[in-house]
Order: structure tokens, then C-alpha cells, then sequence
């Protein structure tokens, strides 16, 4: 599978609520799901995470934190190191930054998802999730004007709703949907899965 | 695909490096892209390409533009982990040099030159040592000369040092004014604040330690390299490398020249 | 029951029993009735005890009694005996054998029952052991379900555990067919529910068809009984096991099971619990990284609402301010507006004043302009008698003075002849600027200038090597109106200034039409160019930026200068379009006509602003460098090799740009055996050399791309060539730097072909010589033992003394690859130590490491390492750097010198007489740099000083016994940086002349250009190129 070149990604962005969604998610994966998955949760800024460890628990795809420059790997979930914004360049690749918070945040869901649609455009799907803030709306859109498929969770059933609720106002093109459509989606969108040596359908 | 903004970006860095000689056109595209983003809003400029001729009109503008490209966030003892190791593990190392030089480039505010600083103080080091703080924004070279930092940030600073093995009190070495904490003159005097480019300049000295952590973030594999290569001829042999703690040697030319000394921690050791 | 019955006993027995009886009963049927015969039933019955069925001892009972009823009606009878005795006896017979029969059999029933307790304990003790450990329930459920079949022997069962909602699923099985039954049951449902309804045993004999079958490789049966049973603890129902039996079901089985029911209760719930424990577990730590995240926020929003108040406090007091201010600004405009009308009058006055003021400066410069302009008669007058006597005194018609005196006279003639055409030059701007040059326009044939012209500058060219051609181009006009003295004075400077600018092509002169009315008179050449920058500079009087252009070529400069505001007389202009090494052309453009009004004379212009700096002397020398070099680089293998099949060891690389030569040394090598690459670059030669690793180097200093010495310094640095030996094959420039980087050798161009000879010798020597000799000074006996031990391998021989004078003797008995010097010895320190050894020439000099135990001052350690390579500060982690270092040197430094190379050296330190004698102040903080830079000066003949800052640098240089000739200095320094110092050294009248060359690792342009303004001379950029620097130093230190 490493010999694939990676077509599409996911990135999924959440706070306050969104570690439990994420986990569920991940645990729903098919065996051929293929495309890597790049994750930003609000953590706190001075302190090792166990975010990898007890989001691997659940998943079936290995997570771990990313070192700069290092290419992405297909069904792999990078979950952005605390205190270092996350972001992707061409190649693909990581990328790290220390520079200021946004909103208050580093890592923050709008310096990944707007590096992110940059190099993908429309062959990338983001999520936004549960929180409290309005990190992730402008790179929702960002990823939504470059084509990218734009998906946040449903607010009536996320724990805090005024993220998803700003990614909805920021992005009117942005879809909202239950956990488990989500998952749906995730588990049967082509793209994400591994092919047996045909190109991609777009 | 391509966008105006991809377009007129690498004009822009063509044109600063024409007029000003900073060579920005190596720096990793995704961070470099936002800043300028952040730029152009503030400066009010239209398009990137508007920024570019008022850039070559205005020089001041280009200081302006500087701040937006270089300065970036960071903390005294940022990873205590880090300084402790550098502690237990590379001290006693440094001891066996009579005379010591240590090199931090890309040393912005200097939170990294002071924390290294009082490191040597309390190892007893720092009379027979000479830190080069090197970065290519003078003004930050002035502020952190000045070694003036927000009263608000010494708790956190605090802890940090506490956590890398501090043996006193950090308020022991600034005073307290006007909001501010002055950090010690006596830290400074062994400092040498001087204006120096990884990206156009030659190595300069023999060092035998450097620590340049969070620096190669914000360049791509061409300029880590020439960043590195710059470390490798002036790292004395057996001298010593720090690196952040999502930096790796592993992708570069240069890294069958160091070895791994405290891997989890990023030092490297020059063979 | 019968599980405990059956188990085996000796066959004997039984047949004792049988026999035993049998024969009682014969002798009891044969002998006399009355006799105690039955005494021998107690035989049988005895042994009977000793089986395991409690049926025995009653059958031996039942024969007995038969036998002795039998006896009574079949035996003889015993006449002297009683009848009632016999009777009496017979009863007392059977009374005794039931009796005993009885006790036996009871006796079999308790062993039995003891028997069956062990197998139960032994079914709860193994169960318990394949319970235990951190079982998930699944796994839990197997082991039990697999240990209860096998221990009763029941092919097939299945164990079902409680789970949500009072279901019961099934946990674990054995044997069992998959499909073949429920995956949980709930009250009631089927059997398993059945049984959790009445947490009962429920006990089948008559299984349902298809009920939990067993299948094997050969079919399917059912089972002939269930057994289906509670698990029960503290009256929880909390499993049910299903075991199929095809034997039926004892009792112990049911004991066992009713024993193990418990028990199996409590690992069933135990495992539950610690499922749930875990699982609690991971939510926890889950919950915590959901709470980090939600702190997280909280911070965030806090801070969100803390920066937004702080916004609008912030925009609250900006509001009170701007009222404030706004106030204040509306009572001091008022004032401004009195103040405005009031400086307006002044500025008139000011302005009038100002009017006046240039007026009088106009005037004054056309006084100083006029004054030079009559002086030239005063001026001419005296000089001209100075250059005829001596004139007069060169040519020496009486004979009476010496070739010397003749040379001085010559020699003040032709200084007089370039005073006298300067002061014409200076008289001849002065006249034009003064307005008293007059143009006297007349018709003027241009073909007729033209061969004006080709007549005097034809022998120049001639002499030069020059091309020269005048064209006029055929739509231009024969003749033009002009001032033609004037003219051809123009053209004049023009080509004398093109010819002497141009090493090799041509210069033309070209006349054509251009535009309206207009003719160009173009002087073009092919020499070394004008960057842009200068071009302006070089039409403005008394301004070359570069001074030493002027002084490789003389003139006075001004020649440019008096040629344009000559055009701008005859009411044209000069342009000038040019490109460095590629030539240049300067066009004069005049009108057909002159116009009606000449321009009045400007009043003298004032200063220029200054401009960009053109580049300096540094740049262009590298310019020129590289154009000279760039033709010879090559990109095949000019001369053939045998990288095509290198086979064996011994194969050698020749790095040599002269084909012909490589040819030799190929051919050479040959003969020697070795196979032969050659490289005719730098970079081919560190290119193959990192390929093929040969086993020898020859290489030559002077390459097109690269010093052949920057070639031997990166072998020496790459571990995979530091051990290849590299011979030196070159002008001898770098001889001693070459050894001192590791060279085996070095021989001086041209060669003879036995130094090539010897050479290959050298080469194959290092080739054979692998054992490496390293000395310890060191005076205390245990740590120099410890040392030994440490530094020595089977590569490695350590020699050890305990004093200097012992340390002298060794080196100079025999060299030394490296050695290892603590400074406290008893005899010397270890300081007078090294300087011994650097002062007498008898002692090979090894790399030194110093190992001591004492802190070092700076000066203390400067002092050191002007001979040590390394000094290590003994402490915990000193053995380690030591061996480090030690290992280092060992393949880095070649130590011994031959006498003859030490002689070569010194004829070599001879050759460099520029520098021989002359003082040089470095002024760097960077050790290294100094010492590499002073290894390459002192060999020169130099003086070295050092100094570390910019302080020092002063200090020494005030110092009164000084006598500095040149300063490098680094811009880079502690506590006084390069550019203060400079500008510090600049400010003292009597540093004003004292060449600096600032050292810089910045490459940016204004870097160094701030390094000239400060000040500097010249500059040249870090790493140090040392020929480039020493040519830089040749060009500035007086002569």
C-alpha cells in the first residue's frame, strides 16, 4: 500500500467533544480505507498528549505524530503535536510552525485545513466536529472554494455546538451531518479506499 | 489551479531578494504563504504583486514585511525535556573544552539565549563560553539584546525552568519593572547579538554547541540542507547539535556526519 | 458410581475369591457336616475387601450360605458329634459370614465415597487452575467448557454467561458444531432458558433429534443425555453450561458439577468485572483527553474574552484621548495660524538671502575656476625647466654620472611629463568650467579626421596587439560643422582611453547618422568594461571610485571628464553603453550645425549625490578570475584512463589539469603497477575519488575550477578518503598548508621524473605503513598506564614518558603521528614544552592534544593552540573526547617531515617577498580562523598579531612600539564588533592610510559595502579563500 501515490486526504477538526466523535469514527474504517487522515484538537499547549495512544486504541489505522517534512502515509491518522501548528505542503508533507495561536489555539484547525485544501483542492474531505470556538470555519471554507468536500457535525447532536455552527455560517456550502453519516460517508466515499491499480474516478 | 497569489509570491521573494538580499524563496511554501497572507491584509495591500512594487519603493516597508516573515513565538526553556537532557547528558561533555562557543541561530526574542544562558551560569560554564545569537530581523536582534520580557509570561517561563532542572529561583536573574522582567546584564555579556542569514551566509566560527530549534521548521529540503551543512562545518568534531522536537536529521545529505546522542530528545552529535 | 467401581484391580483377585469359595464349598460338601469349614469363607470375604465393588463380599456371603445350607442336607454326618451342635455350628457360620460379608461391603462403599470426593476436589482444583490469569470472558468460557468435557467425558458442550438485560449468550464452547445451537437465550427460551427460569438442573435422557450433535470427520450423532446446569453465586444466576454426554450421567458427574457450579459463578463474574474495569479504564483516559480539550477551550475562550475587553477598555481611553486631543488641537491650531503667517515673512527673507548666497558661490567657484586657469603659465613655467634639466641629466652626454643617477634622472622626467599632463588636464577642466574655453565652428571633413587620427593611434595599437578601424557609414554626411580642435581632442581621449583599456580584440571608431540632424561618433572596444553603477561615476571630476584602476593604468582620470563638457561646448553630449568583460562604447553625438547659442557656463554644480558604490576590487578580481578559468573546464575524460576495467587494488588518482602532463604521471603509474584515473577538474577529481576510493592521490594545486588544497582538505575531512594518501604535484605556493592538511608529500613544478618517481614511492610507503605511533607525556604513572590502555589498538602503538626531557628525547629519535601532553610535568611545563619543540628545528612536531586537568585562562589557551590541535579538559567525559580526537588526527595529519621537505619549506617561505617581514593584525574572535589564517601568512615570512575583538584590536595597534602593516579584521566580534573598530581606527590621523581588509561570512551586498563605508579597503568573504586572500593582501600592503 506504501508504494500508492496519496490522492486525497481527510482532515478533521474539533474541540471540547470532539476526541469521542473521532474515536467512533476511526473504529468504523474499513480494512481498505486508504487515505491518510490529519487531525487538530485543541489540546493543552505544554504538555505530551496521549491523544495518539487512546485515539489508536479504538482504531485500526496506526496514529502518531508527525516530524516535520515527513511525506504522508496512506491509512494513517497524524494527530498535530501540541504547541506546533499542523500543516500539509506538496509533496505531500508535513509541515510545523510555532508561529502565533489562532483564536487563541496552536495547533489550530484553520492553519491545517487552509494548507491542506491548498495542496489536495478538491480531492480532499474535511470535517469539522464538536467545539467551543470558531477555529475551523475559515479553513472550512477554504477547503469548500477549492473544491473540497466540506462536512461538519450535525450541531444538534454535537457536545458543544458553536463550532460546527461557525463552519456552517463561515461555509453555507457545508453539509451537516449525524456521527453516523459521517461514518457512512468516510466508509464508502471510493476515493479514500484502496484502489487495485485503477485511477482515481475524477 | 494556480492561483494569482501562487503566481506573484515567488516574484515578490525574486524581487526582495534582488533589492534586499534576504533570500526567502527557500522557506517551506505553506507556512511562508500564510504569513504573507497576514501581511498583505495588514499592510493593506490589494495584491501581492502591489506589495512588490511598494516593497522596491519603500524600504521601511520592507522592515514591516521582515517582522511578518521571521519573528516567531517562542518561550524560555520551551521543552524542559530538551534542557534537561542538555544538562545531564551534554554538560558534562562541554566540560572538556577549555574555552566553549555556542551558536543559536535564528535566536529571534532570545527566550532560547537566555535560557541557555542561565543553563551555563548554573553549570558553572558560562565565564569560559560565548553565545553567538544570530537571526536575520535586526529589530529582534535589538529587542532581545535589551532582554526585556512581559512580567506576564515569567509564570509559565518559570515552570519550564523548573521542570529543566533549575536550581534556583528564575526571578534570581531579572528585576522587576513597569510590567516588565529585565533579565540580568551579567547573562548578556557573554552574548554576541549579530545579524546572520542560514540562508545567504557562510559559517562563521567554530562552535561546539548549536541549538536551532524551531528555526528549520520554516524551510524546505534544499534550505534544511543548507542549514545543516552550515551546522556540519562548524560544529567542532564531537561538538553538539539541538534540534526541536519534531525535527529530524533523517531527510537530509548531512546525516551521516552526526550521530544520534539523546535521540528522544533531539541531540545530535557531530562525528 | 460405576466410573469408581470399574477401575482397574489385579485379575487375581477376583480368580483367589472364586477359587477361594469354590474349594471352601467343595471341603464343606465332602467333610463331615458340623465341621468349621465355613471358617475358611472368611478367606474370600477378606479378599473380597480388597476390590472396589460392593457386590462382592455379598455374593461370597450368598455362596457360603448356600454352601453351608447344602453341607446340612448333603454332608456325611459326624457320628460322635451332636446334631444340634453341628446345627448350632452351621448357624453360628452363617450368622458369622453375613456378618462379615456386610462389614466388607461397607468398607468397599466408604472407599468408594472417599475415592469420589478426590476426583471432585482434584475436577475443582484443576478447573480453578484453568480459571485463573486475566482471562477476557470468551477465553474464560472456552477453557471451562473444554476442561469440563474433557474431565467427564462428555464429547460436546457449550457455556452460556450472563449478559445485558438477563440474556444469557453464549461465552464458550467445546467441540462444538458451529450454527448446532442459540447464541443466547433468554428466560425460557429453549433448554439454556429453561434452566435460567428455574436455575435448576436439567437433567435429559431423551435428547430432541439435531440437539447439539457431535460432529467429527466422521458424521454426526447426538448426544444420548444433557446435562444443562446453573452457575450460581450469592443466588445470582450468572452462567449456564450444556454438556452432552453419550454414556449417561452418574452421580459424581452431578456432584461434580453441583461442586464446580459455584466456583464457575465466580470467575464468570470476575472476568465480567474486570472487562468493565478496562473498559472503564480506557473511557477514563478518554474522558481526561476530552477534559484537557475542554480546559483547553475554556483557556481559549477566556482568553478570547480577556483580549476583547482589554480591546475595549483600550478603545474607551483611545476615545477620551482623541476628545482631548481634539480640544487641544482646536486652540492650537489657532496659534499655528498666527504662527504660519509669521514664518512665511521669514521664509521670504530667508529665501532672499539664499538667492544671495548662491550668487556669491557661482562667482567664488568662477574665481577659483579663472585663478587656476591664469596659473597655468606659473604653473607650466617652473615644471618645464624641472623636466628639460632632467632630461638633460638622463641622457648623461658627459658620462660623469652612474647608471643609478641616470635611472633616478629618467625617472624624474617621466614623473614630471604625468605631473605636467595632469596639471594640463586639471588647466584644461578649470578653463572649461570657467567658461573660457571658445568653440570656432568650421566645416570639417570627417575623412580627413580620420586619417588624422589612424596616423597616431595606428603604432599604439600596432605595439598592443590591437585591431583598429574607422568606418563611416554610407548614409553618413562627408563633412559637419564644428569646432574640429575641439573634436579631435574628444575622439583623441576617447580611443587613447579604449586602447588602453583593452587587453586583446579591437577598437573602431565608426561615424554615422542618427535621428534628426545628428551625427554619432562611436568609439567601440572590446576591453574589460564599466558596470553600470560606475558609468555615471566616470564622467564626474575627481571622483574614480576606483583607485586602482587609475594605478594599474595612469592618467589622470580627468580625460572623461573634459571630453564631455568639451561635447557639451560644441552643443552635443557623450553616452556611454557598456558591459563588464565584454567592452564598451562611447558614442559622441554632435549636431550637422552648431546651434546659434552655445549654453552659457553653469555655475559650478554642486557635489554630485553619492551613489551606489561600484563593486569592489574583491568582486571583480573573482570576475576576472573566473573568466580567465572558465574556457579550460572539461567534460569528457580528456586523457584516456582505466576507470573502463579497474581490477586490483592498486589503482591511483591523478587530478591534473594539463593534459599532457596527466598523460606522463598516467604512463608513470603504469610502469609503477597501478592503475590509473585521471580527473582534470576539482570536482571530477573529489567525484572520483569518492567513487572508486583508490589507493593513492596525485593532485595538482592549480585547477581550473577549485584549489587543488580545498580538494585535499575535503579527502581529509570525508571518512571514506581520510586514510587515502595524497601526493602534491604543483607550483610549491602551498607546500607546508598541503602537509599540514594531511599530504604525504609535495613536489615542485616543473618535475623531474624521478620526484614523480619518488612520489609513487611515497604513496605505495603510506600504502605499506598502517601502524600509527602516538606519544604520552603524561607524569603520573597510574593515569598514563590508564591512557596506554585506552589510546592502544592493534593500529596503534602508544610510547609513554613521565618528563618533558624524555619526551624531547623520543621525538627526536623517531616520529610521531600524534601526541598526547598533560601540561604538568616535573621537569617543565608543559607550555615551555611545545615552545621547545616549535623552536628547535631537530624535532618532528606531531599534532599535539593537550590533556590536562586545570582550567585555562584565554590567554593561556590562545597561547596553546598556536601548537596544540586540541586541548581537552580531563572530567568525566574526557576519555571518550580523547580517544575521539586521538583517532581523528591519526588519519588526518601526516606529521613527520623529511629533512629535504623541511629545507623545500623554508626555500618556499623565501618566494613570497611581499609579505616577508610585514606585520599583520588579525582581529578575529574565531581561533580556528586565526590559526588558519596565520598558518598560511608566518609561512610567507609575515608577522602575525592577534587580537580577538575589536579593543584589542586598537590596543594593539596604539601600542608604541606598533608597527602594524595591514589589518584583517572580522566584522563579526565580542564586546567590539569590526565596523566600530574600523571606524575608531579611521577617526586617528595616523591609521588614515593603514590598509584594513574586513572579513565577512554575510553575503549580502550592503554587508559589505557598509564595511567600505566604515572605512575598510576591501573585503573578502568567509570561508576564506587563501589565494584570494593573499592576492587581495599583496594588492594593499605598501610596498
Amino acid at each position: 500500500m506504501n508504494g500508492l501515490p496519496i490522492t486525497s486526504a481527510v482532515v478533521v477538526g474539533g474541540s471540547a467533544g470532539a476526541s469521542e466523535v473521532l474515536s467512533r469514527l476511526l473504529a468504523d474504517l474499513p480494512d481498505d480505507f486508504a487515505a491518510p487522515i490529519a487531525v487538530v484538537i485543541h489540546l493543552a499547549r505544554r504538555q505530551p498528549s496521549a491523544l495518539p495512544e487512546a485515539l489508536g486504541r479504538r482504531s485500526r489505522l496506526p496514529v502518531r505524530e508527525p516530524l516535520d517534512k515527513e511525506p504522508l502515509a496512506p491509512a494513517t491518522v497524524y494527530v498535530a503535536p501540541p504547541n506546533y501548528h499542523l500543516l500539509i505542503e506538496r509533496g505531500p508533507a508535513f509541515a510545523l510552525s510555532t508561529d502565533e495561536p489562532v483564536y487563541f489555539s496552536l495547533p489550530s484547525i484553520d492553519v491545517l485545513f487552509e494548507s491542506a485544501a491548498d495542496v489536495f483542492g478538491p480531492r480532499l474531505v474535511a470535517i469539522l466536529l464538536s467545539g467551543a470556538n470558531q477555529d475551523g470555519a475559515r479553513g472550512l471554507k477554504a477547503v469548500s472554494d477549492a473544491g473540497g468536500l466540506a462536512l461538519v457535525q450535525a450541531p444538534e447532536e454535537a457536545a458543544f455546538r458553536a463550532m460546527p455552527e461557525a463552519g456552517l455560517a463561515m461555509c453555507p456550502h457545508a453539509q451537516a451531518m449525524g456521527v453516523e453519516a459521517l461514518a457512512q460517508l468516510l466508509r464508502e466515499r471510493r476515493e479514500l479506499r484502496a484502489r487495485a491499480g485503477e485511477e482515481a474516478s475524477w | 489551479m494556480e492561483t494569482d497569489f501562487d503566481i506573484e509570491l515567488p516574484l515578490l521573494l525574486q524581487a526582495v531578494h534582488a533589492k534586499y538580499g534576504y533570500d526567502f524563496r527557500h522557506y517551506a511554501t505553506a507556512s511562508l504563504k500564510r504569513r504573507m497572507k497576514l501581511a498583505q491584509q495588514e499592510l493593506s495591500c490589494r495584491s501581492l504583486s502591489v506589495m512588490q512594487e511598494r516593497v522596491l519603493r519603500e524600504p521601511d516597508l520592507m522592515h514591516r514585511l521582515l517582522g511578518y516573515l521571521t519573528v516567531q513565538v517562542s518561550e524560555m526553556f520551551r521543552d524542559p525535556e530538551f534542557f534537561l537532557a542538555l544538562r545531564e547528558k551534554v554538560v558534562p561533555f562541554l566540560r572538556t573544552w577549555p574555552s566553549l562557543k555556542v551558536w543559536i541561530p535564528g535566536c529571534a526574542g532570545g527566550e532560547e539565549v537566555y535560557s541557555m544562558a542561565i543553563l551555563l551560569r548554573e553549570e558553572g560554564l558560562l565565564d569560559r563560553t560565548l553565545i553567538y545569537a544570530t537571526d536575520i530581523n535586526r529589530e529582534a536582534l535589538r529587542k532581545a539584546e535589551a532582554g526585556l520580557f512581559p512580567l506576564g509570561r515569567m509564570a509559565q517561563f518559570s515552570k519550564a525552568y523548573h521542570q529543566a532542572g533549575g536550581r534556583a529561583s528564575l526571578a534570581d536573574y531579572y528585576t522587576v519593572g513597569y510590567g516588565s522582567a529585565l533579565f540580568d546584564r551579567s547573562l548578556r555579556e557573554k552574548v554576541l547579538f549579530s545579524d546572520h542569514s542560514l540562508t545567504t551566509d557562510s559559517a562563521f566560527a567554530e562552535v561546539e554547541l548549536i541549538t536551532c530549534r524551531n528555526v528549520l521548521i520554516y524551510f524546505d529540503h534544499q534550505l534544511q540542507d543548507r542549514a545543516i551543512g552550515l551546522f556540519s562545518s562548524s560544529l567542532c568534531h564531537g561538538g553538539f547539535l539541538g534540534l526541536g522536537s519534531k525535527e529530524t536529521l533523517s531527510y537530509s545529505k548531512y546525516s551521516p556526519d552526526f550521530a544520534d546522542f539523546v535521540a528522544d530528545r533531539r541531540i545530535y552529535r557531530r562525528q | 458410581m460405576r466410573r469408581f467401581e470399574e477401575t482397574r484391580s489385579t485379575p487375581l483377585l477376583p480368580v483367589a475369591i472364586v477359587l477361594s469359595t469354590a474349594a471352601t464349598f467343595w471341603l464343606d460338601l465332602v467333610t463331615h457336616f458340623g465341621l468349621v469349614v465355613w471358617v475358611l469363607f472368611l478367606l474370600p470375604l477378606s479378599l473380597s475387601m480388597f476390590l472396589w465393588r460392593p457386590r462382592t463380599p455379598l455374593l461370597v456371603g450368598a455362596a457360603a450360605t448356600f454352601s453351608i445350607v447344602a453341607s446340612y442336607f448333603v454332608s456325611p454326618r459326624e457320628e460322635g458329634l451332636p446334631f444340634d451342635a453341628a446345627v448350632l455350628n452351621s448357624t453360628m457360620g452363617l450368622l458369622v459370614t453375613w456378618g462379615l460379608s456386610l462389614v466388607a461391603r461397607q468398607f468397599i462403599l466408604s472407599r468408594i465415597a472417599l475415592r469420589e470426593r478426590d476426583w471432585i476436589r482434584q475436577g475443582q482444583q484443576e478447573l480453578s487452575a484453568c480459571s485463573q490469569g486475566e482471562q477476557r470472558l470468551g477465553q474464560l468460557s472456552d477453557a471451562i467448557a473444554a476442561f469440563l468435557c474433557r474431565y467427564l467425558q462428555a464429547p460436546v458442550g457449550a457455556l452460556y454467561a450472563r449478559g445485558p438485560e438477563d440474556r444469557f449468550l453464549r461465552a464458550g464452547t467445546y467441540a462444538l458444531a458451529p450454527g448446532t445451537a442459540p447464541d443466547s437465550a433468554g428466560p425460557g427460551e429453549g433448554l439454556v432458558g429453561q434452566v435460567v427460569r428455574e436455575k435448576k438442573l436439567l437433567r435429559l435422557d431423551e435428547v430432541p433429534a439435531g440437539h447439539l450433535p457431535i460432529s467429527s470427520a466422521l458424521g454426526r450423532t447426538s448426544p444420548a443425555n444433557l446435562v444443562l446446569f446453573p452457575a450460581i453465586a450469592d443466588n445470582e444466576l450468572l452462567g449456564v453450561l450444556e454438556l452432552g454426554f453419550l454414556h449417561p450421567v452418574g452421580r459424581s458427574d452431578l456432584d461434580l458439577l453441583a461442586a464446580v457450579a459455584e466456583p464457575i459463578a465466580v470467575s464468570i463474574r470476575s472476568s465480567q468485572y474486570r472487562t468493565q474495569l478496562e473498559d472503564l479504564l480506557h473511557q477514563t483516559q478518554q474522558q481526561a483527553e476530552e477534559l484537557q480539550t475542554q480546559q483547553e477551550e475554556l483557556r481559549v475562550i477566556n482568553e478570547e474574552l480577556e483580549e476583547r475587553n482589554r480591546a475595549l477598555q483600550a478603545a474607551q481611553a483611545h476615545l477620551e484621548v482623541q476628545q482631548a486631543e481634539l480640544e487641544l488641537t482646536n486652540s492650537r491650531l489657532e496659534d499655528q495660524s498666527r504662527s504660519l503667517e509669521q514664518q512665511r515673512s521669514e521664509l521670504a527673507t530667508a529665501q532672499e538671502l539664499l538667492i544671495k548666497k548662491a550668487d556669491d558661490l557661482a562667482r567664488a567657484n568662477r574665481y577659483k575656476s579663472e585663478f587656476l586657469a591664469n596659473m597655468s603659465h606659473e604653473l607650466r613655467t617652473p615644471l618645464n625647466s624641472v623636466l628639460i634639466l632632467a632630461k638633460l641629466l638622463a641622457d648623461n652626454k658627459d658620462g660623469n654620472l652612474t647608471a643609478d643617477q641616470v635611472k633616478y634622472a629618467a625617472t624624474i622626467s617621466s614623473s614630471g611629463n604625468d605631473l605636467l599632463a595632469l596639471i594640463n588636464d586639471i588647466l584644461d577642466l578649470a578653463r572649461i568650467e570657467a567658461g573660457r574655453v571658445e568653440t570656432k565652428p568650421e566645416a570639417l571633413q570627417l575623412p580627413h579626421l580620420f586619417e588624422t587620427l589612424e596616423r597616431t593611434f595606428r603604432p599604439v595599437a600596432a605595439h598592443r596587439g590591437l585591431g583598429l578601424s574607422f568606418a563611416l557609414e554610407p548614409d553618413c554626411p562627408v563633412s559637419l560643422v564644428t569646432d574640429p580642435l575641439r573634436l579631435e581632442q574628444i575622439l583623441r581621449n576617447l580611443l587613447s582611453n579604449a586602447l588602453k583599456f583593452t587587453e586583446r580584440g579591437e577598437v573602431s571608431l565608426r561615424a554615422g547618422l542618427r535621428g534628426e540632424g545628428q551625427v554619432a561618433l562611436e568609439v567601440r572596444d572590446t576591453g574589460i568594461g564599466i558596470s553600470p553603477e560606475q558609468q555615471e561615476l566616470i564622467f564626474e571630476a575627481f571622483r574614480q571610485a576606483d583607485g586602482s584602476t587609475q594605478r594599474k593604468y595612469g592618467g589622470s582620470g580627468l580625460g572623461l571628464t573634459i571630453s564631455r563638457e568639451l561635447a557639451r561646448r560644441l552643443g552635443g553630449e557623450i553616452t556611454v553603453d557598456s558591459e563588464p568583460g565584454k567592452g564598451s562604447t562611447f558614442t559622441l553625438l554632435l549636431p550637422l550645425s552648431p546651434p546659434a547659442a552655445v549654453e552659457a557656463p553653469t555655475p559650478l554644480e554642486l557635489a554630485p549625490a553619492p551613489g551606489p558604490v561600484g563593486p569592489a576590487p574583491a568582486q571583480r578580481l573573482a570576475a576576472r578570475a573566473a573568466e580567465v578559468l572558465a574556457p579550460s573546464a572539461a567534460a569528457k575524460p580528456a586523457v584516456e584512463d582505466d576507470r573502463a576495467h579497474l581490477d586490483g587494488e592498486r589503482r591511483v588518482l591523478v587530478v591534473e589539469d594539463d593534459l599532457a602532463f596527466a598523460g606522463v604521471l598516467r604512463d608513470l603509474a603504469h610502469e609503477k603497477g597501478f592503475r590509473c584515473l585521471v580527473a582534470t577538474t576539482a570536482a571530477e577529481g573529489l567525484q572520483l575519488a569518492e567513487r572508486y576510493l583508490p589507493s593513492g592521490v596525485l593532485l595538482d594545486v592549480r585547477l581550473p575550477d577549485d584549489s587543488g588544497l580545498s580538494v585535499l582538505e575535503r579527502l581529509k575531512r570525508q571518512k571514506a578518503t581520510r586514510h587515502i594518501p595524497v601526493h602534491m604535484i604543483s607550483f610549491a605556493d602551498h607546500a607546508q598548508q598541503a602537509l599540514e592538511l594531511g599530504a604525504v608529500g609535495y613536489a615542485i613544478k616543473p618535475v623531474m621524473r624521478e620526484q614523480v618517481a619518488e612520489a609513487f614511492e611515497k604513496l605505495e610507503q603510506r600504502l605499506e605503513q598502517r601502524l600509527r605511533r602516538v606519544l604520552v607525556v603524561e607524569d603520573a604513572a597510574v593515569q598514563r598506564e590508564s591512557l596506554v590502555a585506552l589510546l592502544q589498538s592493534d593500529q596503534v602503538q602508544v610510547a609513554s614518558v613521565g618528563t618533558a626531557g624524555e619526551a624531547l628525547e623520543k621525538l627526536r629519535r623517531e616520529p610521531y603521528d600524534c601526541m598526547v601532553l598533560d601540561l604538568r610535568l616535573p621537569d617543565m611545563s608543559g607550555f615551555d614544552l611545545l615552545d621547545q619543540m616549535a623552536a628547535g628545528g631537530t624535532f618532528a612536531f606531531p599534532p599535539v592534544i593537550v590533556y590536562t586537568g586545570r582550567t585555562l585562562s584565554r590567554d593561556e589557551e590562545l597561547r596553546l593552540r598556536h601548537y596544540a590541535s586540541s586541548i581537552i579538559i580531563k572530567g568525566a567525559r574526557s576519555p571518550e573526547r580523547l580517544l575521539d580526537e586521538v583517532t581523528l588526527f591519526l588519519h588526518q595529519v601526516e606529521a613527520n617531515l623529511p629533512k629535504e621537505q623541511q629545507s623545500l619549506l623554508r626555500q618556499v617561505r623565501n618566494r613570497e617577498a611581499a609579505l616577508e617581514d610585514k606585520t599583520l593584525l588579525i582581529a578575529d574572535d574565531d581561533v580556528r580562523n586565526v590559526f588558519a589564517l596565520a598558518s598560511v601568512l608566518e609561512p610567507k615570512g609575515a608577522k602575525v598579531q592577534i587580537a580577538r575583538n575589536g579593543k584589542e584590536a586598537l590596543e594593539a595597534l596604539e601600542r608604541p612600539d606598533s608597527a602594524v602593516d595591514l589589518v584583517l579584521m572580522d566584522l563579526m566580534m565580542p564586546e567590539m564588533d569590526g565596523l566600530t573598530a574600523i571606524r575608531e581606527i579611521r577617526r586617528r590621523e595616523r591609521f588614515k592610510k593603514l590598509p584594513i581588509i574586513a572579513l565577512t561570512a554575510k553575503a549580502m551586498a550592503s554587508d559589505r559595502e557598509a564595511s567600505l563605508q566604515a572605512g575598510a579597503d576591501d573585503y573578502i568573504a568567509k570561508p576564506v579563500d587563501v589565494d584570494k586572500l593573499l592576492s587581495l593582501i599583496k594588492v594593499w600592503i605598501p610596498k
